[in-house]
């Protein structure tokens, strides 16, 4: 899968900043910081331009990822906790995820693998990854609540995820909860609840995501953006690293103008 | 025939409500289908005389025993409400013993009222080759039937089926020629529904100083509109 390299970004804009060769700016104190700080930046403005629906998740297919999980007893999924403990039977292989954001949830789907529901040593408020289970395709999604949300929408029949309507006509919903205070177990983070949902019934429940990308560390490590968005990080850390310049010259300038015109494309 | 799905989805695509954000789900415009549906179809059956959409079924006698165990039969589904309990197109039934098809003895329709004043006349009191019947909700009650009757045809013009019952890939029973009506129908209900601010509103509804409609719900209709009456030729 192509990616971005590290080394790539550094190159392009030590270019920028007319720095080739040079040792002024070096990779721990100046290229590391800017690259991880441009991610971060990168995620507060998608997630602004997710929520008002200007940016589709399939510009970020590096960090979108779709896996099965099985819910507990309350149709819950403990996506925090999932996405951490991988690497073990059953479960994705390494390294562990840390959530951005939902994208779809599809409690009906098409899949590869044994569907059986595991039960044995798993306590019912545990929900699981099914790594065993390959998604294929969604058959019906469920649609995204608020916490609000849930309580009005159960017993309205022209609300997705009543319980009332079966069948072909049965829809689902679906609300990112908050950590889920319980002295019985420990903290897990935060949980999808899906809905409708049959008392102490365990169900599979397809999850696409977005990733947090990982932070770099190394000068041979890779971004986990889209080719697309190549131009973008560069033009963004070539602004961060014109703020050491200081007094507004034209690097500043200059990486500010070409960041804003692609931002303001992307949205 | 379209099936009950068939239909929805194409009023769906038409009120651009096919993406997963939509805010007219597919059991509501389901629902609008059926609300249509029922109103024109019983007013078809009213205008005209067929069997297109009539049913039969045959359904097994009870007894009242809180009624002096008067015998009635229970609708299988409900039935459009006509006038002079039109919906029961015919109840037959033979006489054990003496007949062997359903269809041999008729029911009259009447009420309790008449049929306490026809008890009084020899020749036009109920018996069981002069049955009658009369409908109380989801009964439909049988004078001068003999206790030994079992079963009793019935012809009935049904409603559609309710959203929970609805089986969406069955064909929906209903005149081809008032499809385009039907849609036009639902499709006026969704516009209204579309040009509800519903974004401008609070969480708590409170936000009402906005105008109720943001854009142009449509001109008033002529009582002659084929909405309102389907006897008006379409062009």
């Amino acid at each position: 899968m192509p990616q971005i390299t590290v080394q790539e970004v550094i190159d392009r804009v030590a270019a920028l900043l007319d720095a080739e060769g040079s040792e002024h700016y070096t990779f721990e104190q100046d290229y590391k910081p800017n690259i991880n700080g441009v991610q971060d930046e990168l995620m507060a403005v998608i997630s602004q331009l997710l929520g008002a629906r200007k940016f589709t998740e399939e510009g970020l297919r590096e960090l979108n990822k779709v896996a099965v999980f099985q819910t507990n007893t309350y149709g819950e999924i403990d996506i925090d906790e999932c996405l951490t403990q991988v690497g073990g039977t059953g479960q994705l292989p390494g390294p562990a995820h840390k959530l951005w954001t939902i994208v779809g949830v599809y409690p009906e789907f098409e899949s590869f693998g044994s569907t059986d529901i595991i039960t044995i040593g798993i306590p019912p408020p545990r929900s699981l990854m099914r790594g065993g289970v390959r998604f294929i395709r969604p058959l019906k999604d469920a649609k995204r609540y608020t916490q609000e949300q849930h309580a009005i929408i159960r017993r309205n029949v022209f609300l997705q995820g009543n319980q009332t309507l079966v069948n072909e006509l049965k829809s689902y919903g679906y609300f990112i909860g908050s950590e889920k205070r319980w002295t019985a177990l420990p903290s897990v983070g935060r949980t999808i609840t899906i809905f409708p949902h049959t008392t102490n019934e365990r169900t599979l429940v397809a999850v696409a995501y977005l990733k947090v990308p990982e932070q770099i560390d190394a000068i041979t490590d890779n971004l986990e953006w889209p080719d697309s968005m190549r131009d973008l990080i560069i033009q963004m850390v070539f602004r961060r690293m014109a703020f050491k310049q200081g007094d507004g010259t034209n690097a500043y300038g200059l990486g500010s103008a070409e960041m804003g015109m692609l931002t303001r494309a992307l949205s | 025939m379209p099936t009950y799905r068939t239909i929805t989805d194409d009023l769906l695509i038409t009120l651009k409500q096919h993406f997963d954000d939509r805010e007219i789900t597919f059991a509501q415009c389901l629902w609008w289908v059926l609300l249509a549906g029922n109103r024109l179809k019983m007013l078809h059956i009213a205008k005209r005389e067929s069997g297109a959409f009539m049913t039969t079924f045959v359904v097994d006698t009870q007894t009242d025993p809180d009624l002096n165990n008067r015998m009635y039969v229970t609708l299988p589904w409900q039935i459009f409400d006509m006038d002079l309990d039109a919906g029961v197109d015919y109840m037959a039934y033979f006489i054990p013993g003496e007949d062997s098809h359903l269809t041999r003895i008729q029911f009259w329709r009447t009420n309790p009222a008449q049929a306490r004043s026809q008890s009084g006349n020899s020749d036009r009191a109920p018996s069981p080759r002069n049955p009658h019947f009369y409908r109380e909700g989801y009964r439909l009650y049988l004078l001068g039937v003999d206790a030994d009757v079992t079963k009793i045809e019935v012809g009935l013009f049904l409603t559609l089926p309710d959203i929970t019952d609805v089986d969406i890939d069955e064909e929906m029973p209903f005149p081809h020629e008032l499809m385009l009506i039907l849609q036009r129908n639902v499709l006026d209900i969704g516009r209204w529904m579309l040009a509800m601010p519903a974004t401008k509103l609070n969480n708590t509804g409170s936000e009402r100083n906005q105008p109720m409609l943001t854009s142009d719900p449509g001109k008033s209709v002529s009582i002659n509109d084929p909405v309102l009456n389907p006897d008006t030729p379409t062009a």
